[in-house]
């Protein structure tokens, strides 16, 4: 007989939360990479040159675990990405955090706020055409596979879990698709050669989505595109008010729901650069029309 | 797994023992995630009061569709002693601080059955309760709460905010899969003290002696009706 928690209870709020802090950073913030590059350096070449054959042998044996652990999935809002994804068809649907074969596999879900970008982006192509775009947390990769099949110019998938990058450049190959991808913690850092950012499910306490607005307030004075998908986390709501705009909203799918349990609907925010923000400002004191790059993104698939 | 009185009979063991989520408790989660699934509710906000191993079992609530967690910490001779009133007072301050809507409880813990938490918190702030919930409905702004009574059912109107505390048939919860545990490894949990939110756990209640329950006797099988009856004399149960 288990002993239980006698004091357990659960609130709803109706209305905003106060804001909390709140103690848990995501691992994405830690960066250990700079660290790791350093040692690199300092080794000799012949240690190098084993040390990428082992990862390669490394990369290898991922693969096979990742063949092995996951089916070929298109039972999603992007049925024309083909997606190697962890669903009620394998073993691992019903295990436990701690009795699986990988580390966080985060990749081999495909998360609400990055199915809404992916199709987002497939139905409104003419916003990827001459863009080079980077995909932070791109997880199993998909917006960064639905950027290229929509044109864009070249695509980067970013995702700090070694195994995610794996999984990528299976997901790319499975697509027929060409992916870089990059394991640095890019959060942060100055991201000259990208016109375009997507940024799938990264928005989950107050810290690190400060982090996330701070850094995308700085890039944006480069006039990027910066596509966000969320599925309504509340760090989101307490900050959409004044700097995002919603360009599209879908019902998720009912295998998504369960995969997601509380979400019934992702949404795409556009981040807007800072000259349309300017103009979208001065028409809010001139007339009630001030929906100008609304309309241009307007999305074809709203409420379907 | 054998549970054992303390040589010192001041409660059970409970070291290494792997903590879960209250039957109940789970009900009650999930009836938190169907009124989120149903736009009624905004965010689902989950409290658990104890040891450290409390923030597993948020995790599992995080799991079946909370939004964010947030631990009392409460350990060692402190957490012996927590009784309904504390918890109440805790739950009570965090409602508050949070400006929640709806308090959902489990109706009773399956360690000590108290049954206190829901009515105590309903007292401390002054909120409506439906306690023994077996069906929720939000109409008109104002909860409807089909309770369970002895002998039937009983409906009853609360406005809100309001505390609930769940019953067995209000629903039936969902396990929680791999994309949703790995879901809530990124949901926001905090930690905070009793005394972060003012509250005195101080025990209320001394307890005097935790025993076993007495060991049967042994019984014998007789041949016949006979023998019964001499036994029965015997004892002087009979004359």
């Amino acid at each position: 007989m288990p002993v239980t928690d006698a004091s357990y209870i659960v609130m709803l709020l109706f209305h905003l939360a106060l804001y909390n802090k709140i103690v848990n950073a995501l691992s994405l913030i830690s960066s250990g990479k700079r660290g790791k590059c350093t040692q690199l350096e300092t080794i000799s070449a012949c240690s190098l040159r084993r040390l990428s054959i082992q990862s390669l042998k490394s990369g290898f044996t991922t693969a096979r675990l990742i063949k092995q652990h996951t089916v070929i999935s298109t039972d999603h809002m992007t049925p024309e990405i083909k997606l190697h994804l962890i669903t009620p068809l394998c073993e691992l649907w019903t295990a436990s955090a701690d009795n699986i074969p990988f580390h966080d596999p985060f990749w081999a879900f495909y998360w609400p706020g990055g199915q809404a970008i992916a199709r987002y982006i497939l139905d409104n192509p003419q916003l990827m055409l001459g863009q080079h775009v980077l995909d932070v947390g791109s997880g199993s990769g998909a917006c960064a596979i639905a950027a290229v099949k929509s044109g864009a110019l070249s695509v980067t998938a970013n995702d700090i879990d070694p195994v995610a990058a794996t999984a990528i450049k299976m997901n790319a190959a499975l697509n027929a698709v060409n992916i870089d991808v990059c394991t640095e913690n890019l959060v942060g850092k100055c991201c000259v050669k990208w016109n375009c950012i997507l940024l799938g499910d990264m928005v989950y306490d107050a810290e690190f989505t400060g982090q996330l607005l701070k850094w995308l307030n700085a890039i944006r004075c480069k006039g990027k595109l910066v596509l966000l998908g969320d599925p309504g986390r509340q760090a989101l709501k307490d900050i959409t008010e004044n700097c995002l705009t919603e360009v599209a909203r879908y019902r998720l799918p009912k295998n998504a729901c369960l995969e997601n349990r509380g979400f019934t609907d992702a949404s795409v925010w556009s981040k807007q650069p800072i000259m349309a923000a300017l103009m979208q400002l001065q028409f809010k004191f001139r007339s009630a029309a001030n929906h100008t790059r609304h309309l241009i993104l307007a999305p074809k698939h709203l409420g379907s | 797994m054998i549970i054992r009185v303390k040589p010192d009979k001041t409660g059970v063991v409970t070291d290494g023992v792997k903590h879960s989520m209250n039957p109940f408790d789970e009900i009650a989660v999930e009836e938190a995630v169907r009124l989120k699934e149903k736009k009624i509710a905004q965010e689902i906000v989950a409290v658990s009061c104890g040891p450290a191993q409390s923030q597993e079992t948020l995790r599992t609530a995080l799991a079946m569709g909370v939004d964010r967690g947030i631990h009392v910490e409460i350990s060692g001779t402190e957490y012996d002693t927590l009784q309904p009133i504390h918890v109440s007072k805790i739950l009570a301050k965090l409602a508050e601080d949070e400006k929640a809507d709806i308090i959902i409880v489990g109706k009773q813990a399956i360690d000590d059955d108290a049954n206190q938490t829901a009515q105590m918190t309903a007292a401390l702030l002054d909120w409506p309760q439906g306690t023994f919930a077996s069906k929720i409905e939000k109409l008109n702004g104002e909860l409807h709460v089909i309770r369970e009574i002895d002998g039937g059912l009983e409906t009853i109107k609360v406005k809100l905010p309001a505390v609930v505390s769940a019953d067995l048939r209000l629903n039936e919860p969902r396990y929680a899969t791999l994309p949703n545990i790995m879901k809530a490894k990124k949901k926001p949990l905090k930690k905070v003290s009793p005394k972060d939110l003012g509250v005195d756990t101080t025990a209320r209640i001394e307890v005097l002696s935790v025993e076993d329950p007495p060991t049967r006797q042994a019984g014998v099988i007789l041949a016949d009706v006979d023998q019964l009856i001499i036994k029965l004399k015997e004892g002087g149960h009979v004359q």
